[in-house]
């Protein structure tokens, strides 16, 4: 999406930006803050920061890159851990910055935790259902009286959206130098 | 080997999912050998898959994204300066009020957490919340309830609560820039949006007040007003004082003073037939009683007489205090 209409003070577009990224812009805040209510306040933050200095942000390109890196920079303010302060560049996507371990690992949850909540809402239930409750195709199936065939076709969807949402994260983790120097990986 | 094997998104998330049957999977293994690129992607779904056990599920409590926006809009438009209009008096929000009262009754009771609308025009409304607390609306108040994690309401007007316990969900009544927090109790909150004059009494337990910065805690008998001039301020409670248009409370009133509640509430005109009546000092309290009993209670309390005049009014006679 571009940022161009925002800043010049479309409110409908400003709020098509806010309702696509909201909940997994907070799901991502709650990864660092653990706290739902605290993720929520420091979205709307800076979604109000964004809106009242809206012209001034008119040359932002990758507005999703650009709303994760300050949101995550929020978050790391917020909960004291200001050690290496990415500073935010236009455009740049903070995830590239080397960082220790830690905050990476951090990141990568809080990045997973966003990517689940941006599914569409059916999909994310299916996904959810199958993923961190362990229930069984069939099962997902009954539960939410749906055929087997749906579930099929929506894990197979989610899976994609998640692959495509996480790409930048499969080959930075750490343990996959080691894998993906052997054998091509686990397969 | 089949060097044409073709796999689906959904055989490969069945595949990653430990879905398929050993036949299935084998078909996947295959074309996952036929091609690095095939073997690439494979590994990729399979990192993922793994990568997304490592984080939490997501809350169940996802924001409600409408509340979301209509607390970010008000902010824009409070910190721009804009004229911020009074929560109903453009027709465009009475659409919207509209639109979700048919929300209400479409996706009812879904998880899907939408504000329900409360208006009283002419006359007082008792209203039943979805929590089970009970409110009255006097004439002209208007009030729309959100029920999910927390308990929210937003008014205008004059509301009377009775807010059920619950000490998991607070209840948080917000009018205009005035907050009122409850766990369970009984209180009135008057605002009046054109004047910013703001008004809370406590009937019984505890409230916490927030407003202009300021934070005050109410307890029975307290009432606290406000407004964008004046410090919030605890204010002394009168001897009389009706709640949710029903009930009448009175401490050491003196008993001119309660004919004269009682005549405005019941629309009838009680006679004092001795002034020295007006001296007796009344402390009680009725909900909602017929005229007969309560003016039968009092004159039971001061040892007077009690009766009803040709006129249809009523009249107290007796030695007085």
């Amino acid at each position: 999406m571009d940022f161009a209409p925002i800043a010049a003070g479309d409110r409908a577009a400003f709020e098509a930006l806010f309702r696509l990224h909201y909940r997994p812009l907070c799901a991502f805040a709650m990864g660092y803050l653990k706290d739902g209510d605290k993720a929520e306040d420091l979205v709307q933050e800076l979604f109000l920061r964004l809106w009242l200095d809206r012209e001034k942000h008119g040359g932002v390109v990758h507005v999703k890159a650009y709303l994760y890196a300050s949101v995550r920079n929020r978050c790391i303010n917020a909960t004291q851990i200001t050690r290496r302060l990415v500073p935010l560049e236009e455009g740049t996507h903070a995830a590239a910055e080397p960082t220790m371990a830690e905050d990476e690992h951090q990141e990568r949850i809080a990045r997973v935790q966003a990517a689940v909540a941006a599914l569409p809402p059916e999909r994310q239930r299916i996904f959810v259902l199958c993923k961190y409750e362990g229930l069984k195709y069939q099962q997902i199936a009954d539960r939410l009286g749906i055929s087997v065939k749906t579930v099929e076709n929506q894990m197979g969807k989610a899976l994609k959206d998640l692959r495509s949402e996480l790409a930048d994260l499969v080959p930075l983790l750490p343990w996959l130098f080691f894998l993906g120097g052997g054998d091509g990986g686990i397969g | 080997m089949d060097t044409n094997e073709t796999i689906t998104s959904e055989e490969l998330a069945a595949y990653v999912a430990g879905e398929l049957d050993p036949e299935q999977a084998q078909r996947v293994e295959r074309w996952a050998a036929q091609r690095i690129d095939n073997a690439e992607e494979l590994r990729r779904l399979q990192e993922t898959w793994t990568m997304v056990g490592s984080a939490d599920a997501p809350s169940a409590d996802t924001p409600d994204i409408d509340r979301a926006w209509d607390r970010l809009n008000a902010r824009m438009n409070e910190a721009e300066g804009a004229v911020v209009r009074p929560l109903w008096s453009t027709w465009r929000t009475w659409l919207a009020a509209a639109a979700m009262l048919a929300m209400v009754f479409t996706a009812y009771r879904t998880w899907v957490n939408v504000p329900t609308v409360h208006v009283a025009q002419s006359t007082a409304r008792t209203v039943l919340l979805e929590d089970g607390s009970s409110v009255v609306l006097s004439p002209g108040a208007q009030l729309s309830e959100r029920m999910g994690r927390h308990r929210r309401v937003e008014m205008e007007g004059t509301v009377y609560f009775e807010v059920r316990h619950d000490a998991e969900r607070p209840f948080e009544v917000q009018a205009d820039d005035v907050v009122v927090t409850v766990l369970g109790t009984s209180f009135e909150v008057r605002s009046a949006t054109d004047t910013s004059a703001f008004a809370v009494r406590v009937r019984t337990g505890r409230v916490r007040v927030k407003a202009g910065g300021a934070e005050l805690v109410l307890e029975a008998g307290d009432r606290a007003r406000y407004d964008k001039r004046s410090l919030l301020e605890r204010t002394p409670a009168p001897p009389a004082e009706v709640w949710g248009e029903r009930i009448l409370q009175f401490s050491q009133a003196p008993l001119s003073r309660v004919v004269a509640e009682l005549g405005r509430m019941y629309q009838v005109h009680v006679v004092l037939a001795n002034p020295s009546l007006e001296r007796c000092q009344l402390t009680a309290e009725f909900d909602d009683e017929p005229i007969g009993s309560i003016l039968q209670v009092i004159a039971e309390t001061f040892a007077l007489e009690l009766k009803r005049t040709d006129s249809g009014d009523y009249e107290l006679n007796g030695d007085g205090c």
